[in-house]
């Protein structure tokens, strides 16, 4: 792959020095960029933790393998949609989606990376050549991204429509990808006009998040969504707003193309897809461009340079956590693994970043079972979305055992905790409240909608029963100290054994509520007793002693 | 061999928000090891960009081996050597392919990279780890290796800015001895530093800069005869102004016990 980027690198030689472009620089430079890209891994796939080494040097191919796939599923629709317009602009929103989403996600730490400054500005490179690097760095990326996406796509619309539609297809595919580019950078170039470094980390972390979770829940969600029927009788017509979305201009091209339609609305399509591009790169190379770069050089001199500010926390008013703290918890250790977990999953993005993702598992199961409900099914429909949510919510649980800081957690075996298992408790505490009670509300909040207040006891007895299920889980699983692991690990975590023990565990509570939801006097019973009981394994597991947690450790 | 001055500064000034630099002078002739000492936010580190070409907008007149850093800041970072404090490097690579890298930005030959580096490695005991990712390297590793790519095109002046942090005993002694001989033939050493007994032993010159100046500028016997003290961390707390270390001992153990 590099190897061939290198070659046509190595014939535009001319253009670059005459361009005062240092190519050999230029070389050195996207050599060991794409280089280290090969070891990186996409963000997509970032809250899965690398398993070894070895892993990360197929972890590219794999990547790139698994956006052919994806492609291919919406590129299928090429074949499954009767018209080319609808099909193709689908599949040119999919490759812009992707495009941006990744350059949002993936590449925006490398745009930002302040490693780049410190490691070339004391070399003797001049920083056009080091811009040029950048750009054709993010282009080859782009286009790998791009092709890969797109390659089952260009076979299909071979197939279906012939070597010239073909032909139409990648050279639109290509456009598609600049055009995603220069949106990007368009939105790069705003964004850092009117923002801090600080606060635009900020929104990059929130975006990536954002990003998973639509990644993870839209492709449960979409397939439901579209039925066959649907995309047989799709309209040709060209509605106004299809001018706003540049997809439908490269299909709209398509359809002109292969469809010999050569009336006013594709012709302004082909206009709009060829000038419009011209026009950003135009835009961005005159004014906004200089001062992004001197802009971005100033953000990355400053970092070199000033200490950061930093976030401060305002100490006049008590933060949540430890108002709480003071309710839920006694024991001094219990507070401080409520506290430190409270406080450490609200900041640390990688922990957002491995958990929120999960919610977007929750979203379309409801979806489904709602759906379900207006259909007019079962009655009791809602109790099987409660504890669908099971290992969803488990997530929180195991995932505060890692952190990327886990070295910091030397302290728990210098301090003379006794019994330790208070921080265990406090930490187990603090998920049930800042996690599994917002969920539930949330539920809580889709239940009465649709099922009427009756069902609040079953809820109740749900979150109830859920709540016992993750401490069955604590008690049984190794113990760990919450953010004490490294998150490399987070996929040996629980044995295979264990998690198919739990799972039957959940079906069974599962259908003995189910069962008992016949009888509203039992549910009630059934509420005080598991909530003893939930009470009742807390205490137990805030008697977790040391040498339960060092036979944890060893294995 | 170079005689005229190699570095000549005169009325430097830097500032962000507040001043940083205030109007620094001095000059330096080759083959001299330079300690540049001064408390945290002293400006050492601005001190060593603008001199090595990092950062152009300054007022003043800096002149590297008779380049003005402003007008030619790339012929000047050709001749320099810059080993940064904070040990950032691409992790992802092996040191081979780092100093491979680093070697092609500064256009040496690739046979000539790889032997040099090699030999390097080899000195310094990383010849087993040469092919190793740098992502699990401890402190020590990641020094060596930023010296060795500080070092890698034989520059004329160095900078260092607490080149010894992460090393061991042994490797301490080496650096040390690799220093000093680099001085010996000619080159210049530009060392920032906190650690008082090296520079002490190890500097010809000595500089002091507090609150963006420089307060003192001398041998080490020169500072011990006008300060008239022993050592050279009672001359720079004597000259940063904090007297109050005893009295500062006391309330922490006071508030310690409260």
């Amino acid at each position: 792959m590099s190897k061939i980027v290198l070659f046509i690198l190595d014939l535009l030689k001319g253009v670059f020095q005459s361009l005062h472009i240092d190519y050999s620089q230029l070389r050195a430079i996207l050599e060991i960029k794409l280089l280290m890209d090969k070891r990186r891994k996409p963000a997509a796939f970032a809250n899965q933790p690398s398993k070894s080494d070895a892993n990360t040097k197929y972890q590219y191919w794999i990547a790139i393998f698994m956006y052919a796939i994806l492609g291919g599923l919406v590129g299928s629709l090429i074949f499954a949609m009767p018209n080319v317009y609808w099909a193709t602009t689908i599949v040119f929103a999919y490759i812009m989606v992707m495009t941006i989403m990744t350059l949002i996600t993936d590449f925006a730490s490398v745009v930002m990376d302040t490693t780049d400054y410190a490691i070339l500005s004391p070399r003797p490179v001049d920083s056009r050549t080091v811009w040029m690097a950048r750009l054709i760095h993010v282009v080859v990326y782009v286009l790998t991204l791009t092709f890969s996406v797109a390659l089952l796509p260009i076979v299909f619309v071979g197939i279906k429509y012939g070597l010239g539609a073909l032909l139409l297809f990648v050279v639109l595919v290509i456009l598609s990808a600049l055009f995603a580019v220069f949106l990007t950078n368009l939105l790069y170039m705003l964004l850092i006009r009117f923002t801090s470094e600080a606060r635009l980390k900020q929104i990059i972390a929130y975006v990536q998040i954002g990003f998973t979770m639509v990644f993870v829940s839209g492709y449960q969600i979409l397939p439901r969504l579209i039925k066959v029927e649907m995309l047989q009788s799709i309209s040709l017509e060209v509605v106004w707003w299809q001018y706003l979305v540049p997809p439908f201009w490269m299909g709209g091209i398509m359809e002109a193309f292969v469809s010999r339609h050569f009336e006013t609305p594709y012709i302004i399509f082909t206009l709009l897809a060829v000038t419009l591009p011209v026009g950003i790169i135009y835009l961005m190379n005159s004014a906004v461009s200089k001062s992004f770069s001197r802009k971005l050089l100033e953000m990355n001199d400053a970092s070199g340079d000033k200490n950061e500010t930093g976030t401060t926390e305002d100490r006049s008013k008590k933060p949540l956590s430890e108002r709480l703290s003071a309710i839920f918890t006694r024991h001094p250790l219990e507070k401080m693994g409520f506290e430190l977990t409270w406080k450490i999953t609200s900041r640390d993005q990688k922990f957002k970043m491995r958990t929120y993702p999960t919610l977007g598992v929750m979203i379309p199961t409801i979806f489904v079972f709602l759906r379900g409900q207006q259909l007019g099914q079962s009655d009791w429909q809602y109790i099987l979305i409660l504890y669908a949510m099971s290992f969803a919510i488990n997530a929180f649980y195991t995932n505060i055992q890692f952190s990327d800081d886990y070295k910091a957690t030397w302290f728990y075996g210098s301090v003379p905790a006794d019994p330790p298992g208070y921080i265990l408790s406090g930490a187990l505490k603090a998920v049930f409240i800042k996690f599994i009670l917002p969920v539930y509300a949330f539920l809580i909040a889709a239940i009465f909608w649709f099922w009427g207040v009756d069902a609040l006891a079953n809820v109740i007895l749900a979150l109830f029963n859920n709540m016992l299920f993750i401490c069955i889980f604590a008690l049984i699983s190794p113990k760990r100290f919450p953010f004490s692991q490294a998150p490399a690990e987070a996929q040996q975590a629980s044995s295979i054994g264990i998690a198919l023990l739990m799972m039957m565990v959940s079906t069974m509570i599962g259908f003995a509520h189910y069962g008992l939801a016949r009888f509203p006097t039992g549910i009630w019973i059934a509420i005080a007793i598991v909530g003893g009981t939930v009470f009742y394994f807390l205490r137990l597991y805030s008697q977790t002693t040391w040498s339960q947690i060092r036979a944890s450790v060893i294995d | 061999m170079y005689t005229e001055p190699v570095i000549t500064v005169s009325h430097l000034s830097k500032s962000y928000e507040k001043p940083v630099l205030n109007d620094i002078n001095f000059t330096i002739t080759p083959g001299q090891i330079i300690g540049y000492l001064g408390p945290n936010g002293a400006g050492k580190s601005t001190t060593i960009k603008v001199l090595s070409g990092m950062i152009t907008d300054f007022t003043g007149e800096v002149q590297i081996m008779g380049m003005d850093v402003r007008k030619d800041p790339i012929e000047v970072k050709r001749r320099i050597g810059y080993i940064p404090e904070n040990a950032l490097l691409y992790d992802t690579l092996t040191p081979m392919e780092y100093l491979r890298f680093i070697g092609l930005l500064h256009k040496m030959e690739s046979a000539r990279i790889e032997k040099k580096s090699l030999d390097l490695l080899r000195i310094f005991d990383l010849q087993a780890k040469a092919d190793t990712r740098m992502t699990a390297f401890s402190k020590g590793m990641r020094q060596k290796v930023l010296l060795i790519a500080g070092l890698l095109h034989n520059p004329d002046i160095i900078f260092l800015d607490e080149p010894l942090s992460g090393l061991d005993a042994n490797a301490v002694i080496l650096v040390k001895e690799i220093l000093s001989k680099l001085a010996l033939e000619g080159k210049t050493l530009f060392y920032s530093s906190h650690i008082m007994d090296v520079v002490e032993k190890f500097a010809h010159r000595i500089m002091i800069l507090h609150q963006g100046k420089i307060i003192a500028d001398g041998t080490f016997a020169e500072l011990q005869e006008r300060e008239k003290t022993e050592s050279l961390e009672q001359i720079f707390t004597e000259l940063t102004g904090n007297h109050a270390h005893q009295s500062q001992a006391g309330e922490f153990i006071e508030a310690l016990r409260g």
